[in-house]
């Protein structure tokens, strides 16, 4: 197996009593796009401004293409990092901003020219390069900010909530020029978001991050279908999460048995155990499949444009939310509707800590 | 405007620089020993740079820098002497604060040693002593306007009536010339006068104290309130009250029992230009020099000479002129000297009571 | 962490050094001296004649009685004006802004003179009060008790306003729209939400107002009688008339004392930090506790008292969206009260008289030339300007480096080091000045622009230091992190990043040390007249000994030169 390109081992940080990260290790591929992926809180900006040689860290070790770089100043790591409120130089031009590393590695003005040049092409904005940041929107200051953290050709680049400040409709837009640019470059990216959405899109993996350590490291997919922890669950998209008693089979709650096709997660038979079913998973009528086959009162439709939304109480003791395309038959609240859910889809979470 | 922005901020920083090397000028500007004094003078008009300064540079290429003070700098000369910082090398005072520079402690005047110059010897005796050269002769007189004031004051009495004369009154903050007045408006004679009754003296004081509305403390600002009729009547010496006049403005000046005094040249005790100081001193001590001044002041010369040399109209409205000193009353020096630092203590607190 | 501790030890020291020797140092060796003996023994009989016939507790109580009706009426002008700033759009904020900044830079000597032409017996307001039939005859306004508290008001209204300013723009504008939708009417949300917000506000404002007013000395002598003397003025007395340093000190001690309690007393109600404008320094976050509660119980219970009596006389506060006519008028007058004196100097410096009159006759130039011909006024001016620059340039040197190590400073150390900064704010400047001038006379300082330098830095240090803190907080720390992630090392991030861009507000606060040590008095009035004259002690002379127009000539070039250099600052600012 080749070496990480970047390999963090047992790093931590302590403010007196308070821990800001516990001892965490991770790995990052060469070319990967890892994202920590957190509430506010969890430790995961710590981790980045540490990478980044910003934060000092209080223990552990932190490694760059196998040399170890913890005692590293900053601004000898040449590792790019794009702020959240974008950190231009208010007082620089675009170009000027964008020029500001290869000035400080001393390169020569033809260099620079050239290379500013590109990177403001790379992001579409060579038409601003004499523009002060102060006039630039939102989302063109976002990209000079990556432009900036690009251009000089760092391992890695990090990104600190870089989408935050801006409304949902650029968001989603610099969200597919990012990846674009991370296919483009296939640089190594180390991206920070509380936004699972953005997290989802963006990741090749991600690095759930709770109460100042890792979660769930995972890819996107496996961590929305296969979350281990019922944080996970929540965090990571919408969830019916049912705790009840362990049986044979699976689970029995609220009167009513449900099945898991992962019987490997469950605890022993009798210990109390919690499984989560997504929303989306849960079909209206009888499908036929193996799993579990219910019915119950609609209380409520909400409806959400392309998708609906219901909550239907069953047996009096468990409320669904099930989630159904707008195109589907219309549902009234008050309806007697029947669900069904495979097997494949009842996800056992670990209880409390791992 | 950024590149403006920019510009200015370098130009203030090269501004920046070239102040701060210019603060080392003062002493290269020392360094070169111009020959110049600085004198402390009355501040009237120009007319020291006219009767004396001037005509002293074109005689000696000595430069002459006029700067004004408080009146009476008793305490300024003090300070300048005892902490040897001479922002003035020599001064013009009353005789009563030049006695008492030289009464305290060591004396803080320089002798002025002039004995052998024509000037000094023109100089009668009650004008001079060893550290001081009468430039001269001031009264004090009431000065009043004309065009409020119905019926005009004859004596300190007058004054002191609010309810005979009314008006607004401005007084000296000093307790000297003021105690005078008031003593004098309490019915002392002039001959009987000195030594002052201080008790007597502040008693008067007291029953007219609401109807002072200004006390003034420079000689210009006793000009100020009479030309701008501030106030109605107002005590000062007669130069400032002529100035009013000259002026324009519609004010006379009762001179019976005006008080006497003189004013003359002294030199602060060791300063690093006594020598041209009493260079300045002989040649201001000439009756074309003084004429000049008096004319311009109103102050009289204290060499009788002088008044030859003057325009007789001019001369009549000078204290030394036989008309005006009729009731003249001559103020004791020594008493002053002895008395002025406890009066002075006991009138400040008096008046803010 | 020990390594950073060091460096702010090391920033901090220059400040110190400076501190230590031309401040704590001169003060109490003159202090000293009011216990002193000709023979050097102890005595306490200099102290003891601070009973004598009540006249120096008479002095002390009119200052303080004067100083106390100052700052009613400062606050009281003040506050509206600083609400129509504070709630003014960016067009808005400009325009007044300028008009009160104006008088603020300009000579308080100026301001001051002026009065006595404007409430003069042929003055304007007389003439004004003759044509309107108001009076028959004219009225004895000048040398009186209202006088000087009319040109003191004058003179610190701008101080109230931009102190009170500096809160009100911290408060959140949709309370008062909340506090609206909530039920309460106008007079209730201002008197109950704006108000009590504005509190830190206000008593530092009058903390300011009254420490500054209490040492006033040139608007009781310029427009009082001898009713109104102040205390300054008995203490420049003692040192300039009768070199009386014993009771000199006995009496600077006596006004020392009367700032501190003040300042105390404050420091109890709200805390410290409120004087700086900026609520969330680390020092004020002490004080907040408990004490806090007490200043807002106090602002509370004054509000309800003022909002019972608003409503009585049917008064209506200002609005939340817009700004109430009313306010806005009463602002216009505050705006022209502050603006009068200065406009008044214009006309009176052309006038062809000999002597200060209203109106002015037969206009013509000679003042000015007569100023501008004049080599005692022209150096006086070089002087002035080069000690004034060189203030500015060793103020700002010695503020930054201890503004940085202040921020990053916490709990017991940061208000150590903000009460030792900002202390010469506290002490009067006469006491400052008069401890200066006596350490000064042992060193042949006196009258020198070093002496200058040294008493002028002292007095604009505290103003420096809180204006670069102010820059520094606004200053985004990411841009250094950022900096650092690009590959700047810290000296070439300070040089490029840093500095460039808090240079902007680094020039305005030498511009705020230029300005004050071109207007200050109090260090140059000791060294009398001469070739070292600075310009506000050839204004004072001319002021108290000359009473010319030439004084108005003076102080109209010196306000043209001052609007230009305010101009200036306004454009560097809005440029960078």
């Amino acid at each position: 197996m080749s070496q990480p390109k970047l390999d963090i081992i047992g790093i931590t940080k302590r403010y007196g009593h308070a821990t800001a990260l516990e001892p965490t290790s991770l790995a990052v591929e060469a070319g990967e796009f890892m994202t920590l992926l957190g509430p506010s809180g969890s430790g995961k900006t710590t981790l980045l401004m540490m990478i980044a040689g910003l934060t000092e860290p209080s223990g552990g070790v932190i490694r760059l293409d196998g040399s170890d770089i913890t005692a590293l100043p900053a601004y000898r790591r040449n590792i790019g990092v794009v702020f959240q409120n974008y950190a231009l130089f208010p007082h620089l031009t675009v170009a000027e901003n964008v020029a500001f590393p290869l000035r400080m590695r001393r390169q020569s003005d033809d260099a620079i020219r050239s290379a500013v040049a590109r990177a403001l092409d790379l992001v579409r904005l060579p038409h601003l390069a004499a523009r002060l940041p102060r006039e630039l929107s939102g989302g063109q200051q976002q990209r000079v900010a990556f432009a900036r953290a690009i251009v000089f050709e760092p391992e890695i680049v990090l990104m600190d909530e870089p989408l935050g400040a801006l409304d949902k409709r650029l968001r989603d837009e610099l969200k597919l020029e990012i990846r674009r640019l991370h296919r483009d470059l296939g640089t190594t990216i180390v991206y920070v978001t509380h936004d699972q959405e953005e997290a989802m899109l963006l990741s090749d993996r991600i690095c759930l991050m709770n109460n100042a350590r890792i979660e769930q490291l995972d890819l996107p997919t496996a961590l929305y279908e296969r979350p281990k922890t019922r944080f996970a669950a929540e965090f990571v998209g919408e969830s019916n999460i049912l705790t009840g008693r362990v049986e044979p089979a699976g689970i029995v709650a609220g009167g009513l048995h449900l099945p898991t096709a992962h019987l490997s997660l469950l605890p022993g038979p009798g210990a109390e155990a919690s499984v989560l079913i997504r929303p989306e998973r849960i079909a209206l009528g009888a499908t036929g499949e193996r799993g579990l086959a219910m019915t119950g009162i609609v209380t409520e439709v909400i409806g959400l444009g392309g998708t609906r939304r219901l909550v239907v109480r069953v047996n009096d003791a468990i409320e669904l939310t099930v989630l159904t395309f707008s195109g589907d038959k219309p549902v009234a609240a008050g309806e007697t509707v029947s669900l069904t859910v495979a097997a494949e889809d009842i996800v056992p979470l670990a209880s409390g800590k791992p | 405007m950024k590149t403006k922005g920019k510009l200015t901020r370098r130009s203030l920083l090269v501004a920046g620089s070239a102040g701060l090397s210019a603060l080392a000028m003062p002493a290269i500007i020392r360094a070169q020993t111009k020959r110049k004094i600085v004198v402390r003078d009355l501040g009237i008009g120009s007319s020291f740079m006219d009767a004396y300064g001037r005509p002293f540079t074109e005689a000696t290429g000595i430069e002459v820098q006029p700067v004004t003070g408080a009146n009476d700098p008793f305490g300024q000369i003090k300070q300048m002497v005892q902490t040897r910082t001479y922002t003035w090398d020599m001064s013009i005072v009353s005789r009563q604060i030049a006695n008492q520079l030289a009464a305290d402690g060591a004396g803080y005047l320089e002798p002025l040693n002039i004995d052998a110059a024509p000037g000094w010897k023109a100089l009668p005796d009650m004008f001079r002593s060893p550290v001081y050269a009468g430039n001269d002769v001031v009264a004090t007189v009431l000065g009043y306007r004309t065009d409020t004031v119905k019926t005009p004051p004859k004596s300190w009495a007058d004054f002191f009536d609010t309810k005979k004369i009314p008006g607004r009154r401005a007084m000296r903050r000093s307790p000297v010339d003021t105690l005078e007045q008031a003593l004098l408006a309490d019915g002392v004679s002039g001959d009987k006068l000195f030594p002052l009754d201080f008790d007597r003296g502040f008693r008067k004081l007291d029953a007219v104290r609401k109807d002072i509305g200004v006390w003034w403390t420079s000689g210009a600002q006793s000009t100020q309130l009479l030309q701008s009729g501030e106030v109605d009547m107002c005590p000062t010496w007669n130069g400032r009250a002529q100035a009013a006049i000259k002026s324009g403005a519609p004010v006379a000046i009762m001179w019976n029992q005006s008080l006497w005094q003189s004013e003359g040249w002294v030199i602060l005790k060791g300063g690093p230009n006594a020598d041209l100081c009493r260079e300045f001193i002989k040649f201001a001590l000439a009756p074309e020099r003084q004429a000049v001044f008096a004319a311009a002041t109103g102050y009289g010369p204290t060499i009788p000479d002088a008044v030859s040399k003057m325009d007789p109209a001019v001369a009549k409205t000078l204290p030394t002129h036989p008309d005006n000193r009729a009731g003249a009353i001559l103020v004791d020096v020594d008493f002053w000297t002895q008395t002025r630092e406890v009066a002075t203590e006991r009138f400040n607190r008096w008046v803010v009571g | 962490m020990k390594p950073r501790a060091w460096s702010s030890v090391l920033l901090l020291t220059p400040a110190g050094l400076l501190l230590a020797a031309f401040f704590i140092a001169p003060i109490g060796q003159f202090l000293q001296q009011g216990f002193l003996d000709r023979e050097g023994g102890f005595t306490l009989s200099h102290a003891l004649r601070l009973r004598e016939a009540g006249t120096y507790a008479d002095v002390m109580w009119t200052s303080l009685t004067i100083s106390f009706w100052v700052t009613v009426f400062s606050i009281l002008s003040g506050y509206p004006a600083a609400y129509v700033l504070a709630n003014a759009d960016r067009r808005g904020k400009g325009f007044w802004a300028l008009f009160i900044l104006l008088p603020f830079w300009s000579s308080f000597l100026v301001r001051t003179f002026a009065w006595i032409v404007i409430l003069g017996r042929q003055g304007p307001v007389n003439a004004a009060l003759l044509a309107a039939g108001i009076s028959d005859r004219p009225q004895e306004l000048l040398y009186s008790w209202g006088a000087v508290i009319i040109g003191m008001t004058n003179v610190l209204v701008p101080f109230a306003i931009l102190t009170m300013v500096g809160v009100m723009e911290r408060i959140d504008k949709t309370l008062m729209t909340a506090a609206g939708t909530l039920g309460a009417r106008p007079v209730q949300a201002f008197f109950r939400i704006y108000l009590p917000l504005s509190m830190p506000g206000v008593t530092a404002a009058a903390l300011l107002v009254f420490i500054t007013a209490l040492g006033f000395f040139m608007a009781p002598a310029l427009l009082g009688s001898a009713r109104e003397t102040m205390i300054t003025q008995l203490i420049i007395q003692q040192v300039s008339d009768l070199v009386n340093w014993h009771f000199a000190a006995i009496l600077c001690l006596l006004l020392l004392a009367a700032s501190l309690i003040l300042f105390a007393v404050f420091d109890r109600l709200v805390g410290v930090s409120a004087l700086s404008g900026t609520a969330s320094l680390e020092t004020g976050r002490q004080a907040r506790s408990g004490a806090n509660h007490a200043a807002y119980a106090i602002s509370a219970a004054i509000g309800d008292a003022l909002a019972a009596v608003a409503e009585m006389l049917g008064l209506s506060p200002p609005r939340t969206a817009g700004l109430a006519l009313r306010t806005r008028i009463w602002a216009m007058f505050v705006v022209l009260f502050l603006v009068a004196p200065l406009l008044l100097l214009v006309p009176v410096s052309f006038t062809g008289n000999t002597y200060l009159s209203w109106p002015p006759v037969n206009p013509g130039l000679r003042w000015y030339s007569q100023v501008l011909t004049s080599p005692a006024w022209l150096s006086a001016a070089a002087r002035s300007f080069i000690v004034a620059l060189a203030t500015a340039a060793v103020t700002v040197a010695i503020a930054v480096p201890a503004a940085f190590a202040f921020l990053r400073l916490s709990g017991r150390s940061a208000s150590a080091a903000f009460a030792l900064l900002i202390s010469p704010l506290l002490v009067p400047r006469m006491v400052i000045a008069v401890s200066l001038f006596y350490v000064f006379a042992q060193l042949g300082l006196v009258g020198t622009a070093t002496g200058l330098v040294i008493g002028h830095a002292i007095i604009a240090l505290p103003y420096v230091f809180i204006a670069v803190i102010a820059v520094l907080k606004t200053y985004d720390r990411r841009l250094d992190q950022a900096a650092a992630s690009l590959g700047a090392s810290p000296l070439r991030t300070a040089r490029h990043v840093t500095l460039p861009v808090i240079s902007a507000g680094i020039i305005s606060a030498a511009l705020f040390a230029f300005i004050i040590s071109l207007d200050e008095l109090n260090i140059a009035l000791f060294a009398a007249g001469g070739l070292q004259s600075t310009l506000p002690k050839m204004m004072w002379d001319e002021a108290t000994l000359q009473f010319s127009p030439l004084l108005a000539a003076a102080s109209t070039l010196v306000l043209a030169i001052m609007s230009a250099v305010v101009l200036l600052a306004a454009r560097l600012r809005s440029s960078v």
